[in-house]
Parts: C-alpha cells; sequence; structure tokens
C-alpha cells in the first residue's frame, strides 16, 4: 500500500504527489510517476463522480461521506469563478475556448477529446464512437455533473436516450428499452436490468489545464 | 567574534533546516524530467517541467479520513456542496471538495481497495 504526500510541486498547474516510502514524484494529471524510484510505474484509475452532495446522496443512499466538524467554504470559489490561470502560467495557449471554460476530457494520450461543459449543457446525452468504441456521454445541467460510460454490454454496444419513468429522468437503450439510471450507469429494469456499464478514464478539467498536457484535443462539437 | 560565528552558526542551522523541509529543492525551484514514452504515437510532451513551490507536506494530505453516514453528513454538507463521490463493491463514499481543497489528497481504503482521493 502507497501512501501519498502533497509534495509542493507543480507540472504546467496540477498537482505533483509524493509516495512517503520512495519519494517519488507522481504526476495526478498524467497518473504516473515522473521521477524517482517509481519514475514510469502508472496508477490504476478509479472512476469518481464531480457532483453536488445531494445529487450523490439520492444515487447512493448508503453512502457514507468524510466527517466534518462545520460546514466549510471552498477556499477557491473566487479562483473557480475568476480569469487568473493556475499559479505558473500556461504552457500551452489556445484560444479555441475561454481559459476557464470546464471540460470533460477523455481519451488522454491516445485520442484526446474534451467535451465543453457549456456544449453539453444543450445536449445532455450523447452518444458517439471515440477511439473505435461505443461511447455515451451524460451531463445533468442542475449539477454540472458529467460522467462518460463506455455503451456497450457483454461486446454488444447500445445507444441511449433521456426518458422520463415514475417523474424521474431515466437512460433508455434503443436496442432493449432497458431504464438505466444516469448517475451509476446501473439498469434497474427491462431485459438488461442488473447489467451496469463501464466508465471511461476521464477527468473534469478547466480548458487551460487540459490543453496544457494535451495540445492536440479535438474538441467535440455536434 | 563570538557574536559573528554564532551568526554564521544560526545561518548554517536556519539554512540546514530549510533544507531538511524541501528535501533539497528550494522553493522557485524548476527540474526537467524526461518521461518514459509507453507508445510512440502518444501525445505528451517528453519532457515535463517540475516547478517547486512548497517543501513537502506544506498543504497536509488526509491519512486517516473518519466518516459519518449520510444522515449526520447533511449537519455540515450543503446540498449543493461539491463533493468526489467513489464507489467499489457497493462501497459508495462521499469527500467534500472544500475539504479537499485544503488538503489536496486524502488516502483511505474503500471497498478493500486502497486509494487516493486527489483534487
Amino acid at each position: 500500500m502507497v501512501e501519498f504526500g502533497v509534495s509542493g510541486k507543480l507540472i504546467m498547474n496540477a498537482l505533483v504527489m509524493y509516495d512517503r516510502a520512495t519519494e517519488s514524484l507522481w504526476s495526478q494529471f498524467l497518473s504516473r510517476s515522473v521521477d524517482g524510484e517509481f519514475a514510469g510505474t502508472e496508477l490504476e484509475i478509479v472512476p469518481l463522480t464531480l457532483t453536488t452532495w445531494e445529487a450523490w446522496k439520492s444515487a447512493y443512499p448508503e453512502t457514507i461521506a468524510m466527517r466534518k466538524t462545520r460546514r466549510t467554504t471552498d477556499p477557491y470559489v473566487g479562483y473557480y469563478a475568476g480569469r487568473s490561470v493556475g499559479v505558473i502560467g500556461e504552457t500551452n495557449v489556445d484560444i479555441r475556448l475561454p481559459t476557464k471554460e470546464l471540460v470533460l476530457g477523455i481519451g488522454f494520450d491516445d485520442a484526446p477529446l474534451a467535451f465543453p461543459h457549456s456544449v453539453l449543457r444543450s445536449e445532455e446525452l450523447l452518444n458517439l464512437q471515440h477511439a473505435g468504441s461505443p461511447t455515451l456521454v451524460y451531463f445533468d445541467p442542475a449539477t454540472d455533473t458529467a460522467i462518460a460510460y463506455k455503451a456497450e454490454v457483454s461486446d454488444v454496444s447500445l445507444e441511449f436516450e433521456l426518458v422520463e419513468a415514475n417523474g424521474r429522468i431515466m437512460m433508455s437503450d434503443t436496442q432493449t428499452g432497458s431504464l438505466w439510471v444516469p448517475f451509476t450507469g446501473q439498469a434497474i429494469s427491462g431485459e438488461l436490468a442488473g447489467a451496469s456499464l463501464d466508465r471511461i478514464h476521464s477527468v473534469n478539467a478547466f480548458w487551460f489545464s487540459w490543453s496544457d498536457f494535451y495540445p492536440n484535443t479535438e474538441i467535440w462539437s455536434s | 567574534m563570538h557574536k559573528v560565528v554564532a551568526l554564521v552558526i544560526t545561518v548554517l542551522l536556519l539554512s540546514y533546516l530549510g533544507w531538511l523541509a524541501f528535501r533539497g529543492t528550494p522553493p522557485g525551484f524548476r527540474t526537467i524530467v524526461v518521461l518514459e514514452r509507453s507508445s510512440e504515437s502518444g501525445e505528451l510532451p517528453t519532457e515535463l517541467e517540475i516547478v517547486t513551490l512548497l517543501g513537502f507536506d506544506a498543504i497536509p494530505s488526509i491519512e486517516d479520513p473518519r466518516f459519518v453516514d449520510a444522515l449526520h453528513a447533511d449537519e455540515t454538507y450543503d446540498p449543493d456542496e461539491l463533493v468526489l463521490g467513489v464507489e467499489i463493491d457497493g462501497d459508495a463514499r462521499a469527500y467534500s471538495v472544500p475539504v479537499l481543497s485544503r488538503h489536496e489528497i486524502v488516502n483511505d481504503v474503500v471497498g478493500g481497495k486502497p486509494i487516493a482521493v486527489t483534487w
């Protein structure tokens, strides 16, 4: 088991961690060690969801939450909303999008593709092929939650649309009409009930950060 | 003369403590690492610049997070507070983003799997 601490160093404005055993340096954005004994070693990615407490609790009622002793405000609220860009300046100034636009990034080193939240907001559900794989992107405009799934079950490709069922927004696949929970990717009724979609490695990032790491990224547009 | 020696020793001591705190890399220092790349077609730059701004642990990561159930969490989590949520084998956990902004890393074990939640 490896324990990570904050190194106080940055690579293109993004967190660099160190492991306490060997003091190797690890890039958060690249999810691999870049210096030290572990250099070149990649971390396994565990999908997570950036959303609101209420939306998370609604998707996972049995969830537990990291204990806090009091209500907290985010010290970076001004930074999120403001125009300042990182700490050490941009490596690659890319004017295709506003610097602080939030994007959902997928594909990373192999086929980087960015979905601007502003575009996702008007689409909410996208079916596409990415690097040869059927891909599904869900966006919840109420909470700005963006999630990418591999759109297949047992090697069968699926396409999805949003439907309303019992007053809730659900996804329905056009192949079987099964109903899926958008936040969890789990089918709860229909032929595929019990199945779940795998998440695709993705990150929600500021445009300047994504385009610094992946200058040749494509930007999704309809 | 004694004062000067004492001053020199103090300066040396402070420098040494400073060096210890920064593990040899002073703030503002920039180093370049060359990446070993797994694929030729990759888009990553082959060289990365690492900028040192603070010492190790100047921002304290969390090693031993404690948890409460959703009902208790409601007392300190606002409904629209951002969280990072993770679920492994039925073990679902939420981490407050305002707290993560102060700590950047939470070391935890979720569904039996050791993970680092980073912000």
